[in-house]
């Protein structure tokens, strides 16, 4: 089956277009997100070593965006040091600096070790990934998230009614480093085909602790809808984002650590507690 | 057909002819899941496989 603009084999659907246009399509609608985001000086990307972060640095690179590579080691055995190792390898070859920083080092405990006392590893691992992210990186902060991705937050916030967690906008808030997620709009099908194409070392390794999460059942069932009826994920996304929710409460700062949060003591540092 | 998909880390031998979408069917994949690769190409889920074909599988869902 051919591409919709030349005569060359189609290596995707949808859209349907052969491996030199899908890579122009998508590098384009991924430029077009950049661009939206006015950025200037350098930009920390949150990286793992999986496809959607590596595909995001390598674009930023490729746009001639300085770029600095954050990676988190949570002490997952058996899962993140393959990945780390295949991140090393990409940035080096990229030239692009890559910190790592590890649950180890700066919580006192690897993420196996807090397994062993507190079962929700994806909320402990999510809070403490994101505290780390945000003490580390400078001025802008760069995340893989895909299109999958955002619908599925979006589709569990409402599952929840937490309408505090509905996307919120681009206010600037004290101590909280800005984030842009310039994959949001690219499915993870897309984002996976262009990182095929283009021979990225990703590793395919899924978190062992992620099964029968809330998250991998909202997975499956958008994935069963989007197969139905294309465009669910993006219609979820457009929509959720144009939901402009008046806040609850007042944005207040860790007695602790100063971090944005709204309570006295934000969900980090009450972790780091409890884990002590 | 030789049939490898990387997650689970499987690998499959099937007496199979038709569309990427029919093999998929069979295996019980939801193709919004997954890309296929035949001899290291890709192909879409409209494409027809040969018996002689070796196909890989791959997860298109982050590690997490």
């Amino acid at each position: 089956m051919n591409c919709n603009k030349c005569d060359e084999r189609a290596v995707l659907l949808k859209p349907r277009l052969c491996k030199k246009h899908f890579i122009a399509y998508f590098e384009g609608k991924v430029f077009e997100e950049i661009e939206k985001e006015n950025i200037s000086g350098e930009i920390t990307v949150a990286c793992s070593g999986g496809k959607d972060s590596t595909t995001i640095l390598f674009l930023l690179h490729k746009f001639g965006v300085k770029v600095k590579a954050l990676a988190v080691n949570e002490g997952i055995k058996g899962y993140r040091d393959a990945s780390l190792e295949s991140l090393k390898k990409f940035c080096s070859d990229l030239g692009v600096e890559l910190e790592v920083f590890s649950f180890k080092n700066e919580f006192g405990k690897t993420l196996d070790e807090i397994m062993r006392v507190k079962n929700h590893s994806c909320k402990y691992c999510g809070v403490l990934r994101r505290n780390l992210l945000n003490k580390h990186a400078t001025n802008l902060l760069a995340t893989g998230h895909n299109l999958d991705d955002e619908s599925q937050a979006a589709f569990m916030n409402l599952v929840s009614g937490r309408k505090e967690l509905f996307p919120g906008g681009k206010k600037e808030i004290k101590n909280l480093v800005r984030r842009i997620k310039p994959l949001k709009y690219c499915t993870e099908k897309e984002v996976m085909t262009y990182s095929f194409l283009k021979n990225f070392p990703v590793d395919f390794n899924e978190c062992p602790n992620l099964k029968n999460s809330q998250r991998e059942k909202i997975r499956d069932l958008l994935n069963s809808i989007e197969v139905e009826k294309p465009g669910t994920k993006e219609n979820i996304l457009r929509r959720f984002e144009s939901i402009n929710i008046k806040k609850d409460g007042k944005i207040k700062f860790c007695r602790i650590c100063n971090n944005p949060t709204r309570r006295e003591v934000c969900n980090a540092c009450n972790i780091i507690e409890e884990i002590k | 057909m030789k049939v490898y998909i990387e997650r689970p880390k499987t690998e499959k031998n099937l007496e199979f002819e038709g569309t990427v979408k029919e093999l998929l069917v069979l295996l019980d994949i939801n193709p919004e899941t997954v890309i296929v690769a035949n001899n290291n190409e890709l192909i879409t889920e409209e494409d027809v496989l040969k018996n002689t074909d070796e196909i890989r599988i791959m997860s298109v869902i982050s590690g997490g």
